[in-house]
């Protein structure tokens, strides 16, 4: 088999055998594999109760949406795959592309602050600086990527929003990271920011594993190349969400998330 | 999205600078420079006649500067926990960058508050004289505002309260006061605020007990603030967890010794008249002007010419006698105040028992010796009291002491027979 590169031959050593019908797919075809996201036997507990159970899941690059009722641990998987809540199993990125260990990792909460008395590039640039980005990528264009260009000099602080979202999602492009987590990234906002936001994510999936918790339809739709459904903690369903409308009682599903 | 070339920023902060806000940067700066510009201008200023006692004094400001170390360094905790979204990526690089701000102001403003102090007293005419134990000193007061910062980093990172940098800084206060009450003044006592320090340093023990405590304290806030962002490898709850042991072990031996001070031998410059006056030699250059001063006061030369008994130097090491004879300089030998506290020099020096090493000699001596030191005690207050015309308000009947004056013949026989009734002095 062709293609002897750095991140393919640590893909062989990482996933062996063990790799799923799609990367057997890829192998197949030739091609290397972009960034992917292994989770073996993850599990998180909160008062002595497990709220995560996820046996393996492999997650390659593109969208992929995690969703679910509220308290179906969505928020908390994505916290242990951070690493800011400790858990059982083991996570890992493999093929990535800049940055490695909890580097590859990138994550944005619901509601992310601590940059807010930063001009949107500043906050920029700091997070390529914290996180130690090495591919030179301007700052000016992560802010251009989400639409803030006439904002960059602006604090945060004084920005709306969803543009205030924008510019934390900015800080989470500059970061080296092959795997981006997002929790709720459009919750409480408008329409146009909402867009927005899914522009930019399906944009940055087409190099980068990006997986967005949501119960959001709007985001299911537009983001929901591939939907892992939690339930208690555990995937119930993992796959397209055209298989998800055909295997489930799809408006079912939604009706419940949004009333609980 | 367009492709355009992006508009260069017009601003960058990247660094540590970037984790600050600016008005939390003007609050904690001018805490943190006012409490030092206050301690060196609105105490007592006599510390600037030796460096010793500018260093001494100074330290003893952690007591202050310590809290709001702490305040500055929660509150950069506490925008280091909103931020753990992002310094998950690297903790250890954002904790520390989170930190940097707190500490290298607290650091400058430190170090500079105390190149002011040694400053002020250089120019105030003092010999640049700083020993082994002061570099110690200074050492243990650096480490100190590197725990403070440290501790309160930890604080700001674990506490959800807002309040965290006002409760941190008053648990740090209340923890010292207590330390020094309860025993524990070893541990936190890294200056001393008053003139008795002439003479005295902090032993070995206590300097180590210090350094090793504020390391471990040190350790123990980072390594905290580290776990408060999750994710930490086990080793570093283990770490944690031996460091707060060792932390505790050595704040036990702290409170088993004593205050930490001895006496360290002073080398002498001194007159060569009789009485002889000698000053340490860091205060040489004060020893003209207390000479000036001794002579015009008279009772020295009456003293030690009116019995064998009475001693024939005088070893000056009352630091406010020193700060007065500073201050007065030529001046001296009409310095009423000045005069009236060189009264009490020449009792403490040459008139047994102050001249004895041990006051307990007093109950062991006889009841005529005992009626002797009563009376010369009064006189000699009352003498001293009427060199300031604001403390004369008593007459020698008052006190039931003769009325005559230092010089005359009838204070030679006075001085004479009273002091042949006492102990010689050693």
């Amino acid at each position: 088999m062709p293609l002897p590169r750095k991140g393919w031959k640590r893909w062989q050593e990482v996933v062996g055998g063990s790799a799923s019908p799609v990367v057997t797919a890829w192998l197949a075809d030739g091609r290397p594999p972009g960034p992917y996201l292994i989770l073996d036997g993850v599990a998180v507990e909160r008062r002595g109760r497990r709220v995560v159970q996820v046996e393996h899941l492999s997650i390659g690059s593109g969208s992929c949406v995690l969703t679910g009722a509220n308290g179906s641990g969505k928020s908390s998987l994505l916290m242990a795959v951070a690493g800011l809540v400790r858990g059982a199993g083991e996570v890992r990125v493999v093929n990535a592309v800049d940055g490695q260990g909890r580097q590859a990792i990138g994550y944005m909460p619901q509601e992310p602050t601590g940059l807010d008395h930063l001009t949107v590039v500043q906050a920029v640039r700091f997070a390529q600086v914290l996180t130690g980005a090495t591919v030179e990528v301007d700052a000016a264009r992560h802010v251009e990527a989400v639409g803030l260009s006439a904002q960059i000099d602006e604090r945060i602080s004084r920005l709306s929003g969803g543009q205030r979202r924008l510019a934390y999602l900015a800080t989470l492009l500059a970061q080296p990271a092959s795997v981006l987590l997002l929790d709720e990234p459009t919750v409480g906002l408008d329409a146009s920011h909402r867009l927005a936001v899914r522009q930019v994510l399906v944009g940055a999936a087409s190099s980068r594993v990006v997986v967005t918790a949501t119960h959001l339809p709007d985001d299911l739709e537009a983001l929901g190349e591939r939907m892992i459904v939690l339930r208690r903690g555990e995937v119930v369903f993992d796959g397209t969400s055209a298989a998800f409308r055909g295997s489930q009682d799809w408006d079912g599903a939604l009706s419940e998330w949004e009333l609980s | 999205m367009t492709a355009d070339p992006p508009a260069a920023p017009s601003r960058s902060r990247t660094g540590a600078g970037a984790v600050l806000s600016a008005g939390a940067l003007v609050l904690f700066s001018t805490l943190l420079v006012g409490t030092q510009v206050a301690q060196l201008l609105l105490r007592g200023q006599g510390w600037t006649i030796d460096t010793r006692w500018a260093i001494s004094q100074y330290l003893f400001g952690m007591v202050l500067f310590g809290p709001l170390v702490t305040a500055f360094a929660a509150w950069q905790g506490r925008a280091l926990r909103e931020a753990s979204w992002l310094v998950r990526a690297r903790p250890w690089r954002g904790l520390t960058t989170f930190l940097a701000p707190a500490l290298v102001i607290a650091t400058v403003v430190f170090l500079g508050g105390l190149l002011a102090a040694v400053g002020a007293s250089v120019v105030d005419g003092a010999p640049l004289t700083v020993s082994v134990s002061d570099g110690l000193g200074v050492v243990a007061g650096l480490l100190g505002v590197f725990a403070h910062a440290a501790l309160g980093l930890a604080a700001g990172a674990r506490l959800r309260c807002r309040l965290v940098p006002a409760l941190s800084a008053a648990v740090v206060f209340a923890v010292t006061m207590a330390a020094w009450i309860a025993g524990g003044r070893v541990l936190v006592d890294f200056g001393g605020a008053t003139g008795g320090v002439i003479g005295l340093q902090a032993t070995t023990g206590a300097q180590v007990s210090r350094l090793v405590l504020m390391a471990l304290l040190t350790a123990v806030g980072l390594l905290a603030a580290r776990a408060a962002l999750g994710g930490g490898p086990p080793a570093g709850r283990t770490a944690l967890t031996w460091l707060t042991a060792g932390a505790v072990v050595t704040v036990a031996v702290g409170l088993s010794v004593d205050d930490g001070y001895r006496t360290v031998p002073e080398t002498w410059s001194c007159t060569g008249t009789s009485p002889e006056l000698c000053v340490p030699t860091r205060f040489e250059r004060l020893l003209p002007d207390l000479d000036a001063a001794v002579r015009s006061q008279g009772l020295a030369d009456q003293v030690t010419g009116a019995s064998p008994n009475a001693a024939s130097r005088i070893e000056v090491d009352d630091s406010l006698l020193l700060v007065q004879v500073s201050r007065s300089g030529q001046d001296a030998a009409n310095d009423p105040v000045l005069l009236e506290r060189i009264g009490g020099l020449v009792y403490n020096e040459l008139i047994a028992p102050g001249c004895l090493p041990e006051q307990t000699f007093l109950d062991e001596m006889s009841p005529e010796a005992q009626a002797a030191f009563d009376i010369i005690t009064r006189w000699v207050v009352w003498q001293t009291a009427q060199q300031d015309p604001e403390s004369a308000v008593l007459t020698a009947a008052d006190l039931g002491v003769p009325d005559v004056r230092i010089g005359s013949p009838g204070a030679d026989e006075f001085l004479a027979a009273a002091i042949g009734r006492l102990p010689p002095c050693p």
